[in-house]
C-alpha cells in the first residue's frame, strides 16, 4: 500500500482531500493484521514460565527487607535523639522578673 | 523524622492487590523490557523493579490513564536506564546486549534461524519502536494508552508502528520463503 505523501500543489481543497486520504490509508494499514508476525514475535519475546511466582518472592522478600532496613533506620534515629536529649546540659531557668519578685515579697 | 513507606503486603486486601498487579503485567512488563534491553535476565530484574516501584507508588496514582499504561511508563523508563547505565558503565563489548552473528545464525534450525532473523530486525529498530510494537501488537494496547506511557505524540506511534511492522513483516516473509 502506498503511504507517501503526494507534493503540495498550492490547491488547498484537493490537499486536505489527500490529507483525508492519506489518514484512512494509515489507518487502514496499522488496522491490517498479520498473524505470522504476531505469532513469531510472542514466541521470541515469551517470558520464562514461572516468572510471575519468581517475581512474587523476589518483590516481597525486596519490600520486606527494605521495611526492615527503614525500621531500623527509625529506631536508631529515635535512640539517637532520645540520647542527646538526655546528655544535652538542660537550659538555664530564666531569673524571675523584678515585678513578680516584689508580688511574692 | 520517621518515613512513610509502604511495605509488603500484610492484610489480605492489600495481599489480593499485590498479587493481582504481579499477575496482571508481570508478563507485558518481561516484554517491554527485554524488548529495550534484550537481555532475559535483565529484563527479569527490570520486571522486580517496575513491579517495586509500581506497588509503593500506587496510593499516589492519580486513575486518570488506564493502570497497565501507567505501569509499563515506569517499566519503559526503567529498562531504559537500566540500559543507559549499561552503555555508561560497560568497558567490554562483551557485556552490551549481543546481537547474533550472521555465521550464528546459520548453524541454526530452520525455526530457530527464523527467530534469529526476527530477533536482529527488532534489534535493528530504535527502542522506541521495539517498545512501540510490543504494546501494541503483544499486548493490544490503545495507541492513545502507548503515546501516553512512552510520552511521545500519538501520530509518533502510529508512523513508527507502520514502519516497524514493515521491517519485521519483510524478515518473516523473507524467512517463510526461504
Amino acid at each position: 500500500m502506498n503511504t507517501e505523501r503526494p507534493p503540495f500543489d498550492g490547491d488547498c481543497d484537493r490537499d486536505r482531500d489527500s490529507d483525508r486520504d492519506f489518514d484512512a490509508d494509515l489507518e487502514s494499514e496499522l488496522a491490517a493484521t498479520d498473524d505470522v508476525l504476531h505469532r513469531s514475535l510472542a514466541q521470541l519475546l515469551a517470558p520464562p514460565a514461572d516468572l510471575e511466582s519468581r517475581t512474587q518472592d523476589h518483590v516481597a522478600n525486596s519490600l520486606m527487607s527494605r521495611s526492615l532496613l527503614g525500621t531500623g533506620a527509625d529506631l536508631l534515629t529515635v535512640g539517637w535523639q532520645t540520647l542527646r536529649l538526655m546528655w544535652s546540659e538542660p537550659e538555664p531557668e530564666p531569673e524571675p522578673d523584678a515585678d513578680e519578685t516584689e508580688v511574692t515579697r | 523524622m520517621l518515613r512513610n513507606r509502604r511495605a509488603t503486603p500484610r492484610t489480605n486486601a492489600s495481599e489480593e492487590q499485590f498479587q493481582a498487579l504481579i499477575a496482571d503485567h508481570a508478563e507485558v512488563i518481561y516484554r517491554v523490557a527485554y524488548s529495550v534491553v534484550r537481555d532475559e535476565h535483565l529484563a527479569e530484574d527490570i520486571v522486580q523493579e517496575t513491579i517495586i516501584k509500581a506497588w509503593q507508588a500506587l496510593p499516589s496514582w492519580r486513575g486518570d490513564g488506564s493502570l497497565r499504561g501507567w505501569v509499563l511508563s515506569i517499566a519503559h523508563n526503567t529498562a531504559v536506564s537500566y540500559l543507559r547505565r549499561m552503555r555508561d558503565t560497560s568497558t567490554e563489548p562483551a557485556r552490551l546486549p549481543e546481537r547474533a552473528s550472521s555465521a550464528d545464525v546459520e548453524r541454526e534450525t530452520d525455526a530457530r534461524a527464523d527467530l534469529d532473523r526476527l530477533r536482529l530486525a527488532l534489534a535493528d529498530l530504535d527502542e522506541l519502536s521495539r517498545s512501540i510494537v510490543v504494546m501494541r501488537d503483544l499486548d493490544g494496547l490503545p495507541y492513545q494508552q502507548i503515546a501516553e506511557a512512552l510520552d511521545v505524540p500519538l501520530a509518533t506511534v502510529k508512523t513508527r508502528l507502520l514502519r516497524a511492522r514493515r521491517e519485521l513483516q519483510r524478515v518473516v516473509e523473507a524467512g517463510v520463503h526461504t
